[in-house]
């Protein structure tokens, strides 16, 4: 297993080149970036701009993958690049990304279903749009997906979802065997799904027949009076067990890259946490908030809010910062690059044996 | 409304009828609970002379061995508007013989219903109230005691509890808890009526004014283990918005069980409060 990045994540990576980036995450001891949009790599899949990136990781040793970006065709127009891609004609757009991707040997694609939205509570979440319920949403990601799945199958990519906030590891599970997972697989991000209120662990053990990408990422949950609030945390700083679920993910794929995902650092010291300011993120006592959960039972509930205690505990021992505490806490580029590498070394430290042999 | 009493929550220790009678009216109850057929020395001539119902306490079918039907008898000599059990403690629940011990209980409460008593099966700490309805389901005639500190302690909520069996509701028992973390789970901790999380102001309304509302002050505080392994297995009643109502009320009142003096006068005010209502458009309770 080979240890890289997100690629836009890492402190002021927006400010340097594709091929720059690479030789930042190199210095820092990373095996491979995981660019969100292949357009990041190049804005006009320009096939000597991908040429060039590819064989400078390459050249460096390290992973290149990418993404195609939104599938869910109630939120595509929220990246029209997609259709502009494809002058036009979105399905076009697609399979320029594809084919682009696999002209330079990139078969991983991340995807997702939606992005958090800028509001309070269960509203910043696209699951909860009031026109139109997300069980529609899902159908229509899974018939434009089976659209996607030949073009993604004639050139030997796969189209891998994301763990993301708005979504279910069950959810995803049953769009991965819906589409079919010779086109599709999983995006393993390992803390979004706190806030779906799934355990960790038990979330890695779903998806993990089907991961194919990752987001390496750490998180704590918090109580407050009208539900839970989620904030990010450096791997090791939270509430997610890398040494349990890295194994996991092994023993399913010893050749998946793993790619942390690192709090934003943009170059704007002290930026508030986004959500630091409104309504509960997981409004789980609202009935709308649980029948908008029908794969979510008891005994998981039961291994999450004891996870949630014990987290809380350590709160209140003083073992670990609160959330306003955290929130709080000064935020700069030194900061952010401390992030990176302590989480960096967590990982290395919660692989299984025989996890870096090859890498 | 009407209020009503245990035995062992009034004033003084009642030792006869009169007595109990006599502490019965200074707070306004118009029921009496007595802990068993047994308590009487007398005919209870004098309860029912001040117009107080007696509703007998039988105990838990599991614990008091003797001849049920007897008792339920002597209850009916008694006056006893109705009876009340409960099947048996946490421990039988978790024992592997609560299926059996369930299955014995239901039979002889056909048994028990026939005598013609109303005979009321409490939500006690070992049931919840699905599993309550399951009885009612077998036994016809059966009635509910509604306790809603009790369905805490099987990590349901107190008020979506009421809604699913207040159609079948003999007694309403008035006490109070809050439920906070401990390392297995959570703990149930006993407050004054009206300071805890059992929210009053809403469950009153779902029953009718023909149901009494009877002081019963849990002495036990009870742990619920949902973290050691196996608990959920035995647990098959439960809910995400039960168990998620109740995870909510950990955040209202506070982690220790108050003093019996200022739960005792807490409840007596509450008696007397509904005693002397005469408009029954006035929340008892703040919501």
């Amino acid at each position: 297993m080979r240890l890289g990045s997100d690629a836009l994540k890492l402190p002021l990576s927006g400010k340097f080149s594709p091929v720059e980036q690479f030789d930042r995450a190199h210095a820092e001891g990373l095996e491979g970036l995981f660019f969100r949009a292949l357009l990041h790599v190049s804005q006009t899949l320009d096939a000597g701009e991908l040429a060039e990136v590819k064989a400078h990781a390459d050249h460096l040793g390290m992973y290149v993958e990418a993404g195609l970006g939104r599938v869910n065709p109630f939120n595509v127009g929220e990246s029209p690049e997609l259709r502009a891609l494809g002058d036009g004609d979105t399905l076009l757009g697609y399979r320029r990304i594809i084919e682009a991707a696999a002209a330079i040997g990139v078969t991983e694609l991340w995807a997702e279903t939606a992005t958090i939205k800028p509001y309070g509570g269960r509203f910043a979440y696209d699951r909860f749009r009031t026109d139109v319920p997300w069980e529609e949403q899902l159908e229509a990601t899974i018939r434009l997906l089976r659209r996607i799945a030949p073009i993604a199958k004639a050139n030997g990519i796969h189209v891998n979802l994301e763990t993301h906030e708005e979504i279910t590891s069950f959810e995803l599970v049953r769009i991965v065997e819906a589409v079919g997972p010779d086109a599709v697989g999983i995006t393993y991000d390992t803390a979004n799904l706190l806030q779906r209120v799934e355990h960790p662990v038990w979330t890695a053990r779903r998806v993990a027949p089907y991961v194919r990408q990752t987001h390496i990422k750490d998180a704590a949950v918090f109580h407050v009076p009208d539900g839970m609030n989620f904030q990010m945390r450096p791997n090791g700083g939270g509430m997610v067990d890398l040494g349990e679920i890295l194994p996991i993910l092994f023993l399913a794929n010893p050749d998946l890259n793993l790619s942390l995902e690192v709090r934003d650092y943009s170059g704007i010291a002290g930026l508030p946490r986004r959500g630091g300011d409104r309504a509960a993120m997981m409004s789980l006592y609202e009935p709308t908030w649980q029948a908008g959960h029908p794969d979510l039972e008891v005994p998981e509930l039961f291994a999450f809010l004891g996870l949630a205690q014990d987290w809380a505990q350590r709160v209140e021992s003083g073992e670990v910062p609160g959330y306003d505490e955290y929130a709080a806490a000064p935020w700069g580029e030194e900061e952010a690059w401390d992030y990176v590498r302590s989480s960096r070394a967590h990982v290395l430290a919660s692989l299984p044996a025989g996890a870096r042999v090859n890498s | 409304m009407i209020g009503g009493v245990c035995l062992r929550d009034l004033p003084g220790e009642p030792t006869t009828s009169a007595e109990l009678a006599d502490a019965a009216r200074e707070l306004g109850a118009s029921v009496v609970h007595v802990p068993s057929p047994e308590w009487f020395t007398d005919d209870a001539s004098a309860l029912r002379e001040a117009g107080i119902e007696v509703a007998v306490g039988l105990g838990q079918l599991t614990a008091v061995r003797g001849d049920w039907i007897a008792r339920v008898e002597r209850a009916q000599q008694l006056g006893a508007g109705s009876v009340h059990l409960s099947v048996g403690t946490v421990e039988h629940r978790a024992s592997p013989e609560w299926p059996t011990i369930l299955k014995s209980a239901t039979g002889l409460l056909r048994e028990l219903v026939a005598v013609g008593v109303p005979v009321v099966l409490k939500t006690h700490e070992d049931m919840s109230t699905l599993e309550c309805l399951d009885v009612v389901d077998e036994v016809p005639g059966l009635r509910i005691g509604y306790s809603p500190v009790n369905v805490l302690v099987r990590m349901e909520d107190p008020l979506l509890a009421a809604e699913r069996v207040a159609p079948l509701v003999h007694t309403v028992f008035l006490d109070d808890a809050t439920v906070g973390w401990v390392p297995d789970g959570l703990h149930r901790w006993m407050r004054p009526v009206g300071s805890g999380s059992v929210p009053w102001a809403e469950l009153l309304p779902l029953f009718g004014p023909e149901v009494p509302v009877v002081l019963d002050l849990h002495r036990a505080e009870f742990d619920i283990p949902f973290r050691t392994a196996g608990f959920a297995d035995g647990e098959t009643h439960l809910s995400v918005a039960d168990v998620l109502a109740v995870v909510r009320s950990t955040h209202s009142g506070g982690n220790a069980t108050a003093p019996m003096t200022e739960r005792r006068e807490a409840g007596w005010a509450a008696l007397r409060a509904i005693h002397q209502r005469n408009d029954t458009e006035t929340p008892l309770f703040a919501g």
